[in-house]
């Protein structure tokens, strides 16, 4: 008995040695660099962002290259989670040591962003430096933009698109769905697969999520929210219910019913899962954000098809609306902070930083000037297909329709989407499910506006 | 005789169920973290690439390890807080006698009714004022003593004889004396289980860490692990779950070490 205790304790002792000692590697590896940066008196600007694996290896290259390129500023990354946590950390360190000089926040929380006031507009540094603009994609830009100001600078973007694998299609003889589908083209292709392949392949999926959703409205050229979605002012309510909504749901329903689309559900479990069968060969389509290409080209054997985000028949389609995130300047810190976290951010949308952003992320490259960059050039050369998102990007027009919503809560927003989604999928009645979001969305909107004073 | 003969299969049976369905989790964890991230993506189980290569690339692609530290040093000092405070706490409770003693110690068990996430926005507030966000100190100063700890050596120190307090005071020792030299050896049980106690606690704080911490300088391990998964692309579930394995192993080491004394000590007060 005795004699195990020692060998127990020894094994302990072991242990407890191993882990003092992976935890010493780490403080000397990980503290290296801040020993460094102290020695340089430099300006610190702190950047706090939401990137992880290889955009964020990316994002801290660009972060070193930029520190290397000039003498005055020392920008250090700090990683802050995902995009919901961040936006409250961003409101509430504010003011604080703790705050970023310059930070990245998602989509959907620019007006909220905007409307706490703790930013200033990089709008005053264009001025000032009479930086061109136009160098950067419109439509990303319009994106985080009120009433002609630039409130951040559009950062990294996505692009939602249809997937499909087209190796699959090619082994059951299906034509692929064309560049710019409809609704029926990709009707065609799935019921195509689910009878050529005796339902040894699912047709197409439609994720429960209130961004898809959106984007369906966008496309089809109608207003999510009253007032232009909220471009020309305030929104005080909402429309679910628009002919084009309802046919849309509809287009859906009607799939679900016959089979020839899934149903994976909403969430971080749905998008792996319809990832993991897209990558099996059991899935012909899905729809995605434009960010997933490293994910579906990496290991996958299979030739990975992109396509525009379909649109209603007997339409054109109005483009879609950008996802992912901006950088913003806070106002907290001085003149001269300020400054550097804005000639950080015009390192950042270089042409050159652009295409490498592009290349190793997925994200879009949003200077005009990427597309002739070398290393851009060979990835399209290698996979044509990673041309489409950008591409679709440029095709649009940017309106008040595509341009993103300019509204302050659109996290309920797609909550109560969400779920008039799942009723809807689950075969209740369309117009019912999405009247029933609208009034909640409405008394939403309603009780924010009044507590905000607008 | 011949019951439990026929009954000890049947016990282990049930046992080895039981420890099937508690260690497959774990071991399919261990399995997922050898295989290429490409695979667990298809959601395939058997690989010809097995490898550890998904630990080298924790290491080497995220702070994990600087992670592993900043955990240690705050569950370890922690701890050691909330042994020194929470003994010489219950050793008023014990051996001093006051008014409103009693009173005072309900005061502090009333606390442990509220539950830490109903406190969090006045004590985040608090520490916003104090500048202490994104610090050492933010995850340590409100933790620093607790009424469960209080509570448990209470009654570990109230099984000290009385007669041991009467021959101390005889022999002229002072409350500091009797409290190094007596209380704390006779009551090393219950100091070990809340040593080990806290340390996991505060190993496995999520929420506090979370809404304090903004640079990987000073994140801890739960919070670090959360922080792999992607934003909207390319999860490497491979290293995510190479570095769950990682952060696992503290834990079961004092979970191992801990264990003898935390069979005797969490039960002590409840007999009592």
């Amino acid at each position: 008995m005795t004699h195990l205790k020692g060998r127990q304790r020894l094994l302990a002792l072991g242990g407890l040695f191993l882990v003092v000692l992976a935890v010493f590697v780490g403080w000397s590896v990980m503290s290296k660099p801040a020993a460094q940066a102290q020695g340089a008196k430099r300006t610190r600007i702190v950047f706090w962002h939401e990137m992880t694996g290889p955009a964020q290896q990316q994002l801290d290259t660009f972060v070193k290259d930029f520190n290397h390129s000039q003498h005055k500023y020392e920008v250090v990354p700090e990683f802050e989670g995902n995009y919901n946590e961040a936006v409250q950390k961003i409101i509430n360190t504010h003011g604080t040591d703790a705050s970023p000089a310059v930070f990245q926040s998602m989509d959907i929380s620019t007006s909220q962003i905007h409307h706490t006031g703790y930013t200033t507009p990089v709008q005053k540094f264009i001025d000032a430096d009479h930086y061109n603009v136009n160098q950067i994609a419109a439509g990303a830009r319009a994106f985080y933009a009120n009433k002609g100001t630039q409130l951040s600078m559009p950062f990294n973007t996505s692009q939602p698109v249809l997937y499909y694998n087209e190796t699959l299609l090619k082994k059951y003889h299906i034509t692929p769905p064309p560049v710019n589908p409809s609704y029926s083209d990709i009707t065609r292709v799935a019921t195509q697969l689910m009878d050529r392949s005796h339902k040894q392949v699912q047709g197409m999926t439609v994720e429960i999520y209130g961004w898809l959703f959106e984007q369906f409205m966008a496309n089809a050229g109608v207003s999510l929210a009253n007032h232009q979605d909220g471009h020309a002012g305030t929104p005080t309510a909402v429309n679910f219910t628009s002919p084009s909504t309802l046919t849309t749901m509809k287009w859906i329903q009607d799939n679900l019913k016959r089979g020839d689309f899934v149903n994976y559900g909403a969430g971080a479990n749905a998008q792996n899962n319809e990832t993991a069968s897209f990558l099996s060969g059991r899935l012909g389509m899905f729809l995605q954000s434009s960010a997933s290409i490293g994910q579906l080209t990496t290991g996958n054997h299979d030739q990975l098809g992109i396509t525009y985000y379909p649109h209603p028949d007997g339409q054109k389609s109005n483009g879609v609306a950008i996802g992912g995130a901006s950088l913003w300047i806070s106002n907290d810190k001085s003149a001269h902070v300020q400054r550097g976290a804005w000639d950080f951010i015009k390192y950042l949308m270089t042409a050159k930083s652009q295409a490498q952003w592009q290349v190793a992320t997925g994200y879009l490259a949003l200077n005009q000037g990427s597309q002739k960059e070398a290393v851009l050039q060979k990835l399209y050369q290698k996979l044509p297909a990673t041309k489409v998102p950008g591409e679709q990007l440029r095709a649009a027009t940017p309106n008040a329709t595509n341009s993103g919503i300019f509204l302050q809560g659109l996290i309920q927003e797609r909550n109560l989407t969400q779920t008039a989604m799942e009723q809807i999928y689950n075969g209740s009645d369309i117009k019912k499910s999405l009247e029933t979001a609208e009034k909640s969305m409405n008394s939403y909107i309603q009780g924010n506006n009044r507590a905000n004073g607008y | 005789m011949i019951q439990t003969k026929t009954l000890k299969p049947l016990r282990y049976l049930v046992l080895i169920l039981l420890a099937i369905v508690i260690l497959g989790p774990f071991i399919l964890g261990f399995w997922t973290s050898l295989l290429p991230t490409a695979d667990i993506a298809k959601g395939a189980l058997w690989s010809s690439h097995i490898s550890f290569a998904n630990y080298a690339e924790a290491v080497k692609q995220t702070a994990i390890l600087r992670y592993l530290l900043n955990s240690f040093v705050i569950s370890t000092l922690t701890m050691a807080a909330q042994l020194l405070f929470c003994s010489l706490g219950a050793y008023a409770f014990v051996f001093l006698s006051f008014k409103g003693r009693d009173l005072l110690f309900y005061l502090i068990l009333a606390t442990m009714m509220l539950p830490f996430e109903a406190e969090v926005i006045p004590n985040f507030a608090t520490v916003r004022r104090l500048n202490l966000l994104n610090h050492y100190g933010v995850m340590v100063i409100p933790f620093l003593t607790s009424a469960f700890g209080i509570f448990m050596l209470r009654q570990a120190f109230r099984q000290i004889p009385p007669e041991l307090k009467e021959a101390a005071d005889v022999e002229g020792l002072n409350h500091w004396q009797f409290y190094w030299r007596v209380t704390l050896p006779y009551a090393r049980i219950s100091l070990f289980t809340l040593a080990a106690y806290s340390f996991l606690e505060s190993w496995n704080q999520y929420l506090w860490p979370m809404l304090t911490t903004f640079s990987d300088k000073f994140r801890p391990v739960q919070d670090g692990l959360r922080q792999l998964q992607s934003q909207e692309t390319f999860n490497n579930w491979g290293m995510i779950q190479a570095s769950a394995v990682i952060v696992v192993v503290p834990t079961l080491i004092v979970l191992f070490v801990g264990q003898h004394y935390f069979k005797n000590g969490l039960n002590e007060g409840a007999t009592k």
